[in-house]
């Protein structure tokens, strides 16, 4: 096992050098001029190079780059250029906000995708399992960005049953501000839910078709019992697996879904820092996302082996 | 299998494609969903190509009455803030998004199935180097991609359809590896190269016969996936530029207009929900047909 | 509507600013009697006490006010500026400034500094307010920090704080008076440096002691609010300062600047009580949030303008005689009454009513002249049309005052293809690598006026070698401009910029169309809010009728 992680994480870092030389080239393109953004229309030329300088802008890329994976490798992410505080600052100030909605984001999913799931496989051919089927096909075809407009408007302006802005999720130490995490949930995740839902029941209809499961009912064990003991365990297992990259996408829908609900989170600071061209920023959030996602990964394969028997890493 | 989008990847594992043998489509058409989304489809491309003809109004045209008149007898759909017709603007719309969808889903494809091709059939290290690349790509989330990318290409419709087509492609480049690897391993392949059948032969005959379904059902996705997309970086000012009447666009003006006027915001995105469902429903049906051993 | 509603807020209530309005000619008449102004009392200083509800009860000490604010700041520092909406209307409760300008004459007033002179062309001295007391028990506002103040903000490498190009630095001379040594005659200093960034007074030994970047997070300054948290990305509190120099005051004991950036929820956030005051409301929903019982809208004509620059170095919208067309086939009117709603004001010049130098003349008519457009446009050598990019940021009302723009120069056949860039490219292409390669042809924009001069509107568009430059070379232009900033006489100086319009507005190479309004709107129990005509605030009167 653990000459197994010691070779994945070998294998994550040439693919985490490649996310951020990608995104470093690609700013490269750009060509917006973050000091000039930064400095406005009242700054002279001379004060522009001058800031450069500081900055060590003025360096090609191919310097900078190296330069800036060094210190990274150090632990320092730098400083960003439009605030000139320290990246990793900034992004630890915003990375719980993102992160607890993108897990409760999941937890909602899961449970509400799950549920409907077996629900409607379990009730295969009822009414009520075909509107599971319809809600879920018209779950994934909303824009996320769509639904969280229309839940603020009826939920929140309306109806004014719950905050229309966030402000503080900080669910941790505020248990209050759970409230205000019900319409950026549902926005995020709906998209999620309807996809687990789908894949539940595809899954569940899969396994109640296979022998043992027909020879459970023949001995006649009762239908709960028959769901619960022997097709849970497998039908869930492609989507135990997913949940955790997939908590790391929803960091992509996070951005619109933070910015409608005020919340300050990575995806809002990713947004602001490629329109201001803050690199610095952009390159964190880039390693961190990247990070996130490969540690996803890993607990990915790690739950997998914990949860299918037949698969074990040497 | 990591999103909804790039499911499709996850179905590579199926070989059984019977696109040949017509019991594929005799299923679609069994099931009424599919048909209706086929319908609406047909619906949109037909408005797309005639909207000249059934479009009312000129989309752009302003002033044509007073600011937000809502729908009624002379403008089915009421008249937007600047006074343009939003039935016009919408079936105009259709244009953009089928175009964006069509040409984003063409560049990935295209990309994907030679840079697959290349990868799978020749190794060694370009392979190692392209699965590396789709495998940073793939570590992203793709909205932020997207973003990124127009924030280095500029804000056009044109580069909508590249950035998108850019995001799309790594899926494409794993679809066809796999397929290209899983068709080498077959025992007829390699017979049919002993016997000397070149690679293009091998790659028409025996490769790409194979991956066909998969890669029809991820088109789908990916094809209602660029319309969300396209809409969603209109919506946020950096996709689709005005007047254009993309439908990004027009929703993110409607959006401005949710207290005033409920039905334009509703109108636009009820429109653009309901393409997408199609295409989902159709992509549903062809996977289900196609691809019968994922879900 | 558009006319008779710019004048907005004050017509709404006749009655409220009498007072304030009596007590400013008054100064103003003491103004112009000698530069020098008097010393100010609690009295004298209509601004620091804003009496927009003159008629209300008396003030009510307590409570704490939650602010809707569009940007987060990059910085609370006091020397440099981010161009962040959320900067001044942050900073300014936190620092007070040297000057206080008044926006009812567009005249400086005292403020932390009593008096200031002009000793020679290129030296003024300032004479401070005593016994004004810093927060955090950093002892007493003494010259030593003002100079301290004006230096860190002139040095190079924080600041683009375009009104302190021409100081080359500060002296203390005594305990309460310091000299300010300029590279150049520079009359408009008290009003645009002094009251503003700059002007600023933070504590000397605060800022050394902290270094600069904890000082950024953690201000010290002699203004009614202490700092007190920052909570980076969602709000900033601040607490009534105990030992402010003007006793009694504030009446908050608290305000929370929340960050709200989308003008949606922003909006509903008030009128579901989540905030007290929001500043920016968009046009088209002032006349929605006037109807909304419990909410109060104050808008006033801003000290801001729209317009449109062109690259003088391309080959079609070089020629003067297309520009010309341009600016005469727009109609200022319906972009006031359609992207606006009303709350702007159409003009031909960037300066605003009630500046130095502003005129009423008209140059391009405010309605469009379509057929003289195409008359232009054929003299230009174009009978059949032209066609030209324009770019524009992703701000929503420029958007759409391009859309609308588009639409007007269209039926002069002018077509026009709209670019719409992300801020970050469009400030690049608009400044470009350095002011001589501008990577656009046309370019719509707006800028908010840092202070009530004549020389913050035009200075830096137009003189040659400053970054808002586009290119367009003229001596008799840079001529008029540094003879007007060198003028010590108010009425020479008007003459001056008058002279200045009559050649850059025929040129074109700017078009400007409106100054739109600055709009904020509060909850009825927030009682004396003033809403001025730029991007600051003045929260020392402001109190919660609970």
């Amino acid at each position: 096992m653990s000459a197994y992680l010691l070779r994945r994480i070998l294998q994550i870092a040439p693919t985490l050098v490649l996310i951020t030389l990608l995104v470093f080239g690609l700013l490269q393109v750009t060509g917006g001029d973050p000091i000039a953004i930064m400095l406005g229309p009242s700054a002279t030329n001379e004060l522009i190079e001058q800031v450069r300088h500081e900055l060590e802008l003025d360096q090609p890329a191919y310097v900078r780059y190296p330069r800036w994976l060094w210190r990274v490798m150090h632990g320092d992410l730098g400083k960003s250029i439009r605030t000139r505080r320290p990246v990793a600052h900034m992004i630890l100030a915003r990375v719980q906000t993102t992160v607890t909605l993108a897990v409760s984001a999941t937890l909602f999913s899961v449970l509400v995708g799950v549920t409907t799931g077996v629900y409607a496989a379990a009730r295969r051919g009822a009414p009520a399992s075909y509107a599971v089927g319809v809600a879920a096909i018209v779950g994934a075809s909303v824009p996320n960005y769509f639904l969280a407009l229309v839940l603020m408007v009826i939920l929140g302006v309306q109806l004014r049953l719950v905050p229309i802005a966030a402000f503080s999720i900080d669910v941790l130490r505020e248990p209050q501000a759970l409230v205000n995490l019900i319409m950026p949930t549902i926005a995020l995740g709906a998209g999620y839910t309807a996809l687990l839902s789908r894949i539940t029941r595809a899954s569940v209809l899969e396994v109640l078709g296979q022998d043992y499961v027909r020879s459970a009912r023949a001995k006649g064990l009762a239908e709960l019992v028959v769901i619960g003991r022997h097709v849970l365990r497998n039908a869930l297992l492609p989507v135990v697996t997913q949940v955790a990259i997939n908590a790391v996408y929803l960091l992509g829908g996070s951005v619109l879904i933070e910015t409608i609900f005020a919340l300050s989170g990575i995806g809002s600071l990713l947004v602001e820092s490629i329109i201001a061209r803050d690199l610095p920023i952009v390159q964190g959030i880039t390693l961190v996302v990247g990070l996130l996602f490969i540690l996803a990964n890993l607990l990915t394969d790690l739950l997998y082996s914990l949860l299918d028997p037949r698969i074990r890493y040497a | 299998m990591r999103s909804a989008a790039a499911s499709g990847a996850a179905s590579i594992a199926a070989v059984a494609p019977r696109l040949g043998g017509s019991p594929a489509w005799r299923r679609i058409g069994r099931r009424p969903p599919v048909v209706a989304g086929a319908a609406i489809l047909a619906l949109l491309l037909l408005a797309a190509a005639l909207a000249p003809l059934i479009a009312p109004h000129d989309p752009i045209e302003q002033s044509l009455g007073p600011g937000l008149t809502p729908p009624g007898r002379a403008f089915v759909l009421g008249l937007d803030s600047l006074g343009r017709d939003v039935a016009s603007r919408i079936v105009y719309g259709s244009r953009i998004s089928l175009l964006v969808g069509s040409i984003a889903v063409s560049i990935a494809l295209t990309g994907g199935l030679l840079l697959g091709v290349l990868s799978g059939f020749y190794r060694g290290l370009a392979d190692t180097l392209l699965m590396r690349v789709t495998d940073a790509v793939f570590s992203f989330p793709p909205v932020l991609l997207a973003m990124a990318l127009m924030a280095a290409l500029g804000a056009n419709i044109r580069n909508v359809m590249i950035a998108l087509g850019i995001v799309y492609t790594p899926r494409y480049i794993r679809l066809v590896r796999v397929g290209v690897l899983a068709a080498s391993e077959q025992e007829y392949v390699a017979a049919a190269r002993a016997a000397g059948a070149g690679d293009g032969r091998l790659l028409l005959r025996h490769v790409l016969p194979n991956i066909l379904g998969p890669v029809v059902v991820q088109t789908s996705f990916s094809f209602g996936e660029a319309i969300i997309a396209e809409a969603a970086l209109s919506f946020l000012g950096i996709g689709t530029q005005p007047p254009t009447p993309s439908w990004g666009l027009i929703l993110s003006d409607a959006r401005e207009y949710l207290a005033q006027a409920a039905w334009y915001p509703a109108t636009v995105g009820g429109v653009l929900f309901l393409v997408v469902l199609a295409i989902n429903l159709v992509g549903d049906g062809l996977r289900d047909a196609l691809d019968p051993r994922s879900a | 509507m558009a006319g008779g509603d710019t004048e907005g807020a004050g017509s709404d209530r006749p009655t409220r600013f009498t007072r304030r309005r009596l007590l400013s000619r008054a100064a103003r008449l003491g103004a112009s009697a000698a530069v020098l102004a008097s010393a100010g009392d609690r009295l004298g200083l209509p601004d620091l006490i804003p009496q927009a509800d003159a008629a209300a009860a008396t003030p009510k000490r307590g409570g704490t006010l939650r602010f809707g604010l569009p940007n987060e700041p990059l910085t609370l520092s006091g020397t440099m500026t981010g161009g962040d909406q959320g900067l001044g209307i942050v900073m300014s409760s936190i620092y007070d400034t040297l000057c206080v300008t008044d926006y009812t004459t567009n005249s400086p007033k005292p403020g932390l500094a009593v008096s200031w002179t002009r000793k020679d062309p290129t030296t003024w001295i300032v004479k401070m307010r005593q016994g004004v007391q810093f927060h955090k028990n950093y002892g007493e506002v003494t010259a030593e920090d003002a100079v301290f103040t004006i230096n860190t903000t002139i040095e190079k490498k924080h600041t683009g704080v375009f009104a302190w190009q021409s100081v080359k630095g500060a002296e203390v001379m005594d305990r309460h008076t310091f000299a300010i040594h300029l590279t150049r005659a520079y009359q408009p200093l008290p009003l645009t440096a002094l009251g503003s960034v700059g002007g600023n007074v933070i504590s000397k030994k605060a800022f050394e002691e902290m270094g600069r970047e904890k000082f950024e997070r953690n201000p010290v300054g002699a203004g009614p609010f202490e700092f007190k948290e920052w909570k980076e990305g969602s709000e900033i509190v601040l607490t009534r300062f105990e030992k402010y120099w003007q006793k009694g005051l504030p009446y908050l004991d608290r305000i929370d600047f929340k960050i709200v950036k989308d003008h949606f929820v922003r909006q509903n956030l008030l009128k579901t009580r989540g905030l007290d005051v929001i500043f920016t409301l968009q046009y088209k929903d002032v006349e929605e949030m006037r109807q909304t019982p419990g909410i109060a809208v104050h808008s006033v004509p801003g000290q801001t303008f729209d317009f449109i620059a062109f690259n003088p170095k391309d080959p079609i919208v070089g020629n003067r005689l297309v520009r010309r067309a341009v600016a005469t086939a727009i109609n200022r009117n319906a972009i006031v009454s359609d992207v606006y709603y009303g709350q702007a004001v159409p003009t031909n010049i960037p300066t605003p009513k009630g500046f130095v130098g502003y005129t009423s003349k008209v140059w391009y008519p405010y309605g469009g002249d379509v057929a003289r457009a195409r008359q232009l446009l054929k003299e230009a050598g174009y009978p059949n049309g032209v066609s030209f990019p324009i770019i524009v940021s992703d701000k929503l009302q420029l958007r759409r005052e391009l859309e609308i723009i588009s639409g007007q120069l269209a039926r002069a056949g002018i077509k026009v293809e709209i670019q719409g860039l992300d801020l970050g490219t469009f400030n690049a292409r608009f400044f470009g690598p350095d002011v001589t390669k501008k990577n656009f042809r046309a370019a719509l924009r707006d800028i908010a006026i840092v202070s009530p001069d004549p020389d913050s509107t035009v200075y830096w568009f137009h003189h040659k070698g400053t970054t808002g430059w586009v290119g367009f070379e003229s001596a008799q232009i840079d001529g008029l401009l540094d003879d007007a900033r060198a003028e010590p006489s108010s009425q020479k100086r008007d003459q001056l910029y008058k002279q200045l319009f009559d050649v850059i507005i025929p040129e074109a190479t700017y078009i400007y169309t409106a100054h739109a309004n600055y709009i904020s709107a509060s909850r009825s129990n927030v009682r004396n809010w003033v809403q001025l005509p730029t991007s600051i605030a003045r929260y020392t009167g402001v109190w919660l009728d609970r």
